[in-house]
């Protein structure tokens, strides 16, 4: 009995103190193991066509003729630098994506603020507000594009009711950019609302009733309490807002395909139009890494105010 | 238990007021989306009738033409096989790395999984030129599987982000648990952990599924018939001298309808899938 | 009077209600608590007088103005909470002058105030600090200040101790007494731990079950309890109940506790004829705290027969937990008795030994109400 239990003792002992470090090798192995296929996958999918047009942006190169490629060097980028088409949606992409974040986040935390409420109902209609953001950009680009016509559109018929002038929408270059921020607000504003809302619930409800004692009203409560507490949640998902406007393609282009004119021009769209309707490649490209450049600078902004903010 | 009011939050009558103010918007919010539905069942006649008609005699014309002339099912079966076949890798690669990353000890993995998502850094404009001349000359053009490859890198990187914050959740004392009842290591993952965190694979793969579905970009420049998907064929109804309306509104409620279902029956962890990876 | 209740009820639904009923009076300058185990309502009835929960029915009054249906903000009450609620974003100084600065009092004197408190508390080289970089007792004293700088009607205290470890809640139960002795701001404290509310109070309020059971001074409610709950409830080890009746014995009537069997005794003590509601049964319930049960190592007429179990050393006191063979009718409670004994005392497992009771330290219940039975 005595020898039994101590033999028990050893084999548990002795390889506890040298298996430990094997045992977190052989841990390490299926980590990396498992890492494996995804890794590898995306590595493959994302290194070569990042590299290759970051090369094509230095071509002169035409679809039809890839064998006539020739290296030029920046010179891309340096016509870009002198083609005011490039400057103005430049500003145009700019324009329509801080403006559509500004407008999420102003509605998106009024809604949230309402929501914030424990009501009976209330879970009903958060998960109906979530709808927009499920559906297909092409299908309600399409839709917004019915309500905004001159004729029999939806929008021009109310104005008309309340005695304002109809407005040719998609047709006029002061306001075809607008109505198109209106339906980007229209998709995105109840992901932000939501995860604005998920934020405020989260603050301890005793945080809340010891602003309440202090004799806090609800705009100081919002103002001092809540607003800094959701400082990181409205950083991260500014971000994540303002990157995925700077890249958006297909609701400007089913609206108004980056018209009229040039109005709508964004520059996914001037590179897409550039690369596969004036078979510009080169060019095309180097429009398309001036975005990532551009997308590039607003994330390390974001990052190092983030940074700043937790010290 | 406790009603908790937050400031300026009277009880009583003010209460009532903003569930009816909240609904009001939700519902003014909604309309378009409302207005779509019910153009699916207009005639071309009251479509393009100048005062907008509410009230009218319901047609299932445009889905006849919809099926019929504009063959939509063909659309709309590439779409289910490339986005089905999309979720699929999409969840089981996701998965594997997740676990990995999320509860297990992995050199860089911090690394590994930040570059995952400065991948949502990258346009697609700018690397769907590449994939468009590669899959030229690969053959791979205008197939399900070119498009399929193309779909899975695109939501990979944020479906680990995902599933890996639903892991994370799980206490590691459960898997230690377990271990002490004697369970090894394939039968904690089916037993303990899976279960867990099955809402969660839920609705990544849900995520997943939609993002792919209504992605068009990539399909309008890496398909052209045989494989082209339903976003595509739908911005076809935008034709030179008019639009097909009452097409639209017919497969943007095809669209709708399986979202509605969905939404309503995984309410609460969309929720949550939506907030995690901001709120944390 | 600084605080009334008056039939205060509060009901969740159509739940029963979590306080059914509480009329109080509040002096100015007491410290007052509220004390009762978990879900007996004490929470509820303090977040009532904080405006932070809604009265179901009845009246609140704060310094002769009816506050009932005042929000929280407009009380002038300041609250320390049991997480202490400390704003995670701000500094310890903003912490402490949010309400002053919401209340537009001068800079120069919010900033005065600020340093006072921080001296009083020992905040001083803190008060650039976030909650995050505090240590719990800083934050408990953070809170206490929050609440202090106010010079408010009234504290409100949410069990302000619990989240601090044994040690730290002694001296700081400590600090606490020292801190109303100085300011003499009434002060109503909920607990659980009936130490605390025994070492700090003027007066303590026992609750269970949604109804306050008994009203008064920490003296009052450990030796006059009003009902077996509150003298089960305060006194630790708890007080030894035992099943007795009266014995009318002529003009000389006594309560007695007889042993099962021959020779095994009987508890016994005289009783006045000035003891009011006898049951009609002459059933009751006796009780004796620990330090009020005596062992003897011989029989006597008055004694009753119990064996050593164990022996419970506590440092300054030590328990001897008893046993009645055969004795199960006569302890409803539990199995046990408990005696104090000498520090160094010990007994040896199985001995018996003799119990009796000291002097008239005891009291008695009726046995269906479990009410105490008052001299009249």
């Amino acid at each position: 009995m005595a020898i039994s239990a101590k033999s028990i003792e050893f084999d548990h002992v002795a390889p506890a103190s040298a298996g430990a470090s094997r045992q977190e090798r052989s841990e390490r192995r299926l980590a990396t193991l498992l890492l494996l296929p995804a890794v590898g996958f995306l590595l493959l999918m994302t290194i070569f066509p990042t590299i290759y047009s970051l090369w094509m942006s230095m071509q002169q190169y035409n679809l039809s003729r890839p064998d006539l490629a020739t290296f030029v060097g920046l010179r891309n980028y340096g016509q870009l630098l002198q083609d005011d088409i490039f400057w103005k949606s430049v500003r145009t992409t700019l324009v329509f994506s801080l403006a559509a974040l500004a407008l999420q986040f102003v509605f998106g935390f009024l809604i949230a603020n309402m929501f914030d409420r424990e009501r009976r109902g209330m879970s009903v209609l958060r998960t109906l507000f979530i709808i927009p953001v499920f559906t297909s950009p092409v299908a309600l680009g399409l839709t917004w594009r019915y309500m905004y016509q001159p004729g029999y559109g939806l929008i021009n018929y109310l104005l008309e009711q309340v005695g304002l002038p109809r407005i040719n929408w998609l047709a006029s270059t002061e306001w075809a950019l607008p109505a198109v921020i209106v339906a980007d607000v229209w998709q995105w504003t109840p992901f932000v609302a939501l995860i604005l809302l998920a934020g405020m619930q989260s603050i301890s409800p005793e945080i809340t009733e010891a602003a309440e004692l202090d004799g806090l009203s609800r705009a100081q409560y919002m103002w001092r309490i809540v607003l800094p507490l959701l400082t990181p949640i409205i950083m991260v998902v500014g971000l994540i807002r303002l990157i995925d406007a700077l890249k958006t393609f297909d609701l400007i282009y089913i609206i108004t395909r980056g018209g009229p004119g040039t109005a709508t021009y964004t520059l996914p769209l001037h590179a897409y139009s550039t690369g596969f309707a004036s078979f510009l490649m080169g060019p095309s490209a180097a429009i398309s890494w001036v975005l990532v450049i551009i997308v590039n600078i607003f994330a390390t902004l974001f990052l190092v105010l983030l940074a700043r903010g937790e010290k | 238990m406790s009603a908790m009011a937050r400031p300026g939050s009277a009880r009583g009558f003010r209460g009532g007021i903003v569930v009816a103010l909240i609904a009001g918007v939700v519902l003014l919010w909604l309309f378009p989306i409302y207005w779509i539905v019910l153009t699916s069942f207009k005639t071309p006649r009251i479509i393009n009738e100048k005062v907008p008609v509410f009230w009218f005699t319901p047609t299932m014309e445009n889905y006849e033409h919809l099926f019929g002339d504009i063959n939509f099912g063909r659309p709309l079966l590439n779409s289910m096989i490339v986005t089905s076949a999309t979720t699929v890798i999409v969840i089981v690669l996701g998965l594997l790395a997740a676990y990995a990353l999320g509860r297990m000890d992995v050199p860089g993995g911090k690394h590994i999984a930040l570059w995952m998502l400065s991948l949502r850094f990258m346009p697609p404009i700018a690397i769907v030129l590449p994939f468009f001349i590669a899959w030229q000359r690969t053959g791979l053009i205008d197939t399900y599987l070119g498009l399929i490859l193309v779909y899975v890198a695109f939501n990979l990187p944020f479906a680990i982000w995902m599933l890996r914050g639903f892991l994370v959740e799980v206490p590691r004392d459960l898997d230690e648990a377990a271990m002490l009842d004697g369970l090894g290591h394939v039968a904690i993952l089916r037993r303990i952990i899976f279960p867990v965190i099955a809402p969660g694979v839920a609705v990544t793969a849900i995520f997943t599924f939609v993002f792919a579905f209504n992605e068009y970009l990539m399909a309008l420049v890496l398909t052209s018939r045989n494989a082209s998907t339903v976003p595509v064929t739908v911005s076809k109804f935008i034709q030179p001298y008019t639009i097909l309306w009452g097409d639209v509104g017919a497969s943007a409620t095809i669209q709708l309808l399986p979202i509605l279902v969905v939404v309503f029956l995984l309410q609460r962890h969309i929720m949550r899938g939506i907030t995690l990876g901001a709120v944390k | 009077m600084t605080i009334v209740l008056t039939d205060v009820v509060k009901t969740y639904g159509a739940q029963t209600p979590a306080v059914r009923g509480i009329t109080l009076e509040i002096q100015d300058g007491e410290f007052f608590t509220l004390l009762g185990p978990s879900g007996c309502g004490k929470t509820t009835t303090l977040r009532m007088i904080a405006g932070l929960e809604s009265v179901t029915s009845g009246a609140i009054v704060l310094r002769g103005r009816d506050v009932t249906d005042v929000p929280a903000r407009d009380r002038d009450v300041a609250m320390v909470f049991q997480s202490y609620a400390l704003y995670p974003h701000m500094t310890v100084r903003d912490n402490l002058g949010l309400n002053l600065q919401v209340r537009r009092i001068s800079k120069k004197e919010v900033r005065e105030r600020i340093e006072q408190v921080a001296r009083m508390l020992q905040l001083e080289g803190l008060l650039d600090r976030k909650p995050g970089q505090l240590s719990g007792g800083q934050r408990q004293r953070v809170a206490l200040g929050r609440a202090v700088i106010r010079r408010p009607n009234v504290f409100l205290m949410d069990e302000p101790l619990s989240n601090l470890d044994l040690k730290l809640r002694e001296e700081t139960r400590t600090e606490l007494k020292k801190l109303h002795e100085s300011l003499r701001i009434t002060t109503v404290y909920v607990t659980h731990d009936q130490s605390e509310a025994l070492v700090l109070s003027d007066r303590i309020g026992v609750m269970n079950d949604g109804e306050l059971l008994q009203v008064g001074n920490p003296h009052e409610v450990y030796s006059r309890p009003a009902d077996v709950f509150v003298a089960r409830f305060i006194g630790s080890p708890s007080i030894n109940i035992f099943a007795g009746s009266i014995r009318g014995n002529g003009a000389k009537p006594a309560v007695e506790v007889v042993g099962p069997g021959d020779g095994t005794g009987a508890l016994t003590r005289p009783i006045d004829l000035g003891w009011t509601v006898t049951p009609p049964s002459g059933q009751v319930l006796l009780g004796v705290r620990p330090e009020d049960l005596v062992i003897h190592r011989s029989a006597a007429p008055d004694r009753l027969r119990a064996v050593v179990e164990f022996v419970q050393p506590m440092g300054s006191v030590s328990y001897a937990v008893l046993r009645i063979p055969d004795g199960d009718g006569l302890l409803p409670d539990r199995e046990h008795i408990m005696a104090a004994i000498g520090p160094d005392e010990t007994i040896p497992h199985g001995t018996v030994v003799w119990l009796d009771i000291r002097g008239d330290r005891f009291c008695l219940f009726n046995s269906q109400s479990g009410m105490a039975l008052t001299k009249a």
